[in-house]
């Protein structure tokens, strides 16, 4: 019977993860502030270059433009500029010791949107000696965060703040050739997939456009044109959120069931009685059909059962009973952020805590070009510490891109979105926003030769309400 | 064949008025799921043929979209704010905003099959996906059929699964060697059986505690069953012991029990139940790697010779008077702590009388099985390992004794890093008990027990 019809085989591709976000030791006994000063010390001197380049010898009013060591030798009066990080001091973003102070006082306000305002915020630029605020046109449209490492050019004011004439940063890093390109168009087209918030949520219905997607990607559902397709997906990478938040559900159950007991026993802390394993459940039964047929990069993200702070590491194996045989082969779980080599093609992404944080600083909501910002700010994840949770690192800024990618994925936003950018130096990155998948029903293709992106949506149609 | 399939979807469909999908069709039948959507499709069409509306269907539609989509995507800004673009680089990329390549996977029932198929501009396919007694309304009942699919079909290794099913054949795919997992039987439901009459028999418990133990025994054996299976027999001899020696004198059990190995752990333990008081706390349910615990301990014990095993009979004996003083002091506590404010207060001068005439009992037999306390560490450990089934069983010996509050935290003690001061306290509570030993029973378990051991033990023999 089977002779009947193609049988089709997957395409292979070569995968090499990149350990850098793995953590060997979990120490969280440490300051933050190393982080700023690694991050200064290793962007300063990209940062510098290129100020040097943009401003040696230029003349403004017939001043020449002076470089200055550090924010305090900032002289008032004196056309200079000056390299150091951002720091935005807004009254709306999130403040713990406020918290505390409020706490005593009626329920929290609801978490903010956005913390910009336009009115209140400062934005000072900081370095080891000190901090110096700055002001002009030119930088309250930039759209800056917290933690990007810029130079600014200007003169400082009577009243002791910034006056910024033209700003520079440090740009996309360099990036290394394709190794992989064909000289001729291959005729097997080699695709990676990408889904993000699949929201499992281990109710008795699972959403019926899971089912299509893993149907889809086995090569079960369709036409042997629409099977031929989905076996020249190679991958899939799922950027995070697999599980839907956990609600309060199962503690509602627990409740309802036991009000009585209710009131006997309080117990502090986490209540062990809440634990829901269904999702997770759930989660490894696909993945391991998925994993006998396709190779899936596992990313945790927001929602999932991992550390809650940037980078997420892998999700442990144990919790995929079934899927975990196949890890060291199809079952790749990793960390968030996550970046690897597919066939030659250098992948980086999130399962987008880093682009939702910068959102809430940056006016607008273009995501594709927050995503570029961060690439140009060659920082991951910029505002961690700040606002994003994150490891205390003490030797090495992780966050910071010392390599450009060809891809670069964001997980978890509203909606899908692709556009290729540009370095300055002939690099070439694709961006994508990858949906929810729980919401949007999209799975997003990768043409790993052309980076062209190809959408596939799961719909259902029912008479019913 | 073909009398299979329609006998098999006649059954399923009109009698059972179940859906099936092909997925589920092509696993029943190991068949190639081409060949189970015209399955399906012929039979959706006989029986409409017969009766018209006597079967129903929903479709699986693959094309590519209108255009409309993609017109939605088109990058606006929400707010109306303009933007000011700043850097070259921007300006470059702008224009690169080229057309995405969408396609459409849709399900649809039969009634919106038209208006799929109207919604696309191109039909890549069109392909049955479950046929089922009537006109659906809500899909959900097609994903609690893929849902199905999972539970009931064991997963194939993927060349197999290519060449009967058609899935995409990846050869690269390598499955690790290792146990199958567990069968997921729905633990947690059964260990809060278990947990109930547990709770319940110490109030009962002032005579012979027969009844109980035997209830409590044999929903636990039922637990058991799916590990132990080989060990059924003993266990159920076990039961066999269980009201005799538990309405005669607790101390007495472990001797007469020669035979049964780990199970004897486990019997040593139950007796002790009714001791427990009712301590209304919830327990927590054992949720899956509890279960491997278990797995762990079974294979860890199961190789320990017969001596090991009496000694360790006799070390928990011993162990439970402990652990019997300390609940005693941590029922105290708790009352203090007034976390549990109800049943207890009554209840201990119970559990004392009781605890005291069989203790009296049981120092003159037990005599010989008095293990050298050095030798206990392994056995304690072991035992140990049994409390992480913990809740059910607080009684078990062991665990408790060198640190378990654990009645209370059930789950900090499987971490190893369990909070120290819960533990420390119990510890502190069993050290001052020993120093003082207000209690009659311990003290005779006390002097009785450790001394004469080993040797006594091999006279037995």
């Amino acid at each position: 019977m089977a002779s009947e019809t193609p049988v089709f085989e997957r395409q292979q591709t070569v995968y090499e993860t990149d350990p850098q976000f793995q953590l060997d030791t979990h120490s969280y006994q440490t300051q933050y502030v190393d982080i700023y000063f690694l991050r200064l010390a290793k962007l300063k001197r990209i940062v510098e270059a290129h100020g040097r380049e943009r401003w040696d010898n230029v003349e403004v009013h017939g001043e020449p433009v002076r470089r200055v060591e550090r924010v305090l030798d900032v002289r008032q009066g004196e056309l200079c500029w000056v390299a150091g990080t951002i720091y935005m001091e807004m009254p709306l973003k999130p403040n713990v010791l406020e918290d505390i102070a409020k706490d005593h006082f009626i329920s929290a306000p609801p978490p903010r949107q956005k913390y910009r305002d336009f009115e209140k915020d400062k934005i000072v630029i900081e370095d080891e000696s000190g901090r110096l605020q700055l002001t002009g046109s030119k930088i309250q449209t930039e759209d800056l965060v917290t933690g990007c490492v810029v130079g600014v050019m200007g003169t400082e004011t009577a009243n002791g703040e910034f006056e910024v004439i033209d700003m520079v940063l440090p740009e996309l890093p360099p990036q290394q050739e394709r190794s992989n390109l064909p000289k001729t168009p291959s005729q097997q087209k080699k695709y990676v997939a990408f889904v993000s918030g699949l929201g499992i949520t281990g109710n008795i219905h699972e959403s019926i456009e899971t089912h299509l997607l893993v149907e889809y990607l086995l090569g079960e559902a369709g036409s042997p044109e629409d099977n031929s397709k989905s076996s020249s997906i190679s991958r899939l990478i799922v950027a995070g959120n697999s599980l839907s938040e956990p609600h309060a559900q199962a503690a509602d159950d627990a409740a309802a069931a036991s009000p009585s007991r209710a009131t006997k026993s309080k117990k502090y802390g986490y209540d062990a009685t809440s634990y829901n394993a269904k999702p997770t459940t759930v989660l490894d039964t696909i993945l391991s059909d998925l994993c006998a047929s396709i190779s899936v990069t596992l990313m945790p993200g927001e929602t999932d059962p991992a550390n809650a702070s940037l980078p997420q590491q892998k999700m442990h194996p144990t919790m995929f009973p079934t899927a975990k045989y196949y890890s060291g082969s199809t079952f790749i779980p990793s960390t968030n952020p996550h970046s690897c080599e597919i066939d030659g093609v250098r992948f980086l992404g999130t399962s987008g805590q880093t682009i939702d944080d910068v959102f809430k600083y940056v006016d607008g909501d273009d995501r594709l070009e927050m995503m570029e910002r961060t690439l140009r700010w060659r920082l991951v994840a910029p505002t961690a510490p700040d606002t994003l949770w994150c490891y205390p690192f003490q030797d090495d800024d992780q966050f910071v891109i010392e390599k450009c990618p060809h891809v670069y994925f964001v997980g978890n936003q509203p909606e899908f979105g692709t556009r290729l950018t540009h370095g300055l130096n002939n690099q070439v990155v694709r961006l994508i926003t990858i949906p929810k998948f729980s919401e949007t029903g999209e799975l997003v293709l990768l043409d790993l030769e052309t980076l062209e992106c190809e959408v596939i949506s799961f719909k259902s149609r029912s008479s019913g309400v | 064949m073909s009398t299979d399939y329609s006998s098999f979807l006649a059954a399923r469909v009109l009698n059972d008025q179940k859906l099936v999908t092909y997925r589920l069709l092509s696993r029943e039948l190991e068949i190639h799921v081409n060949k189970a959507k015209e399955y399906l499709a012929a039979f959706h069409e006989t029986e409409n043929s017969k009766r018209q509306g006597s079967c129903h269907a929903t479709y699986l539609v693959t094309g590519i979209p209108k255009p409309l989509v993609q017109t939605s995507r088109s990058k606006t800004d929400k707010d109306d704010d303009t933007y000011m673009e700043s850097s070259p680089v921007l300006q470059a990329t702008q224009t690169e905003d080229e057309e995405v390549k969408t396609s459409t996977v849709i399900l649809a029932t039969e009634e919106e099959l038209e208006g799929a198929k109207e919604s696309l501009k191109e039909i890549t396919s069109i392909h049955i996906y479950s046929v089922e007694p009537g006109p659906i309304k809500d899909l959900l009942a097609v994903s609690d059929a893929s849902t199905e699919l999972y539970s009931r079909f064991p997963t194939l290794d993927a060349a197999k699964k290519s060449k009967i099913y058609g899935t995409t054949l990846n050869k690269y795919v390598k499955k690790r060697d290792g146990a199958p997992p567990p069968p997921p039987p729905p633990q947690p439901t059964k260990s809060s059986t278990y947990v109930v009459p547990v709770k319940k028999e110490p109030l009962v418990s002032t005579t012979p505690v027969a009844t109980p133990t035997t209830a409590s025994k044999d929903t636990k054996k039922d637990v058991k069953k799916d590990f132990f299976g080989s060990i059924k027999a003993k266990d159920a001899q076990k039961q066999g012991h269980a009201p005799e020696s538990t309405s005669s004198s607790k101390a007495k059990i472990p001797l007469k029990r020669g035979q049964s190995d780990l199970m004897s752990s486990f019997s040593n333990a139950q007796p002790k139940k009714p001791k427990q008081p009712a301590k209304e706390k919830t327990p927590p349910p054992p949720s899956d790697f509890m279960d491997v615990d278990d797995d762990d301990e079974l294979a860890e014990a199961e190789p320990i010779d017969e001596e090991t095993r009496a000694a360790d009979r006799a070390r928990q004996e011993e162990l439970r008077k402990k652990r019997e003083e300390e609940e005693e002091e941590l029922r105290r506590m708790m009352d203090e702590e007034d976390d549990e404010p109800i049943v207890t207060e009554p209840k201990k001068p119970v559990v004392e009388s009781v605890e005291s005439p069989e203790e009296a009992m049981a120092s003159p037999v037990e005599e010989s099985p008095a293990p050298a306390p050095s030798a206990s560490a392994p056995g304690r450990r072991k035992v140990k390992r049994k409390v992480t089934k913990k809740v059910r069983s607080k009684d078990e010996s062991g665990y408790i004794v060198t640190r378990e509050v654990t009645e209370w935290e059930e789950y900090s003690e499987d971490d190893i890093p369990a909070p120290a001061k819960p533990a420390a306290k119990p510890n502190a509570f069993s050290a001052m008990k020993q120093a003082s030993s207000s209690q009659k029973g311990k003290k005779a378990a006390g002097e009785g027990g450790p001394k004469r051991d080993i040797a006594s033990f091999f006279q037995r023999k």
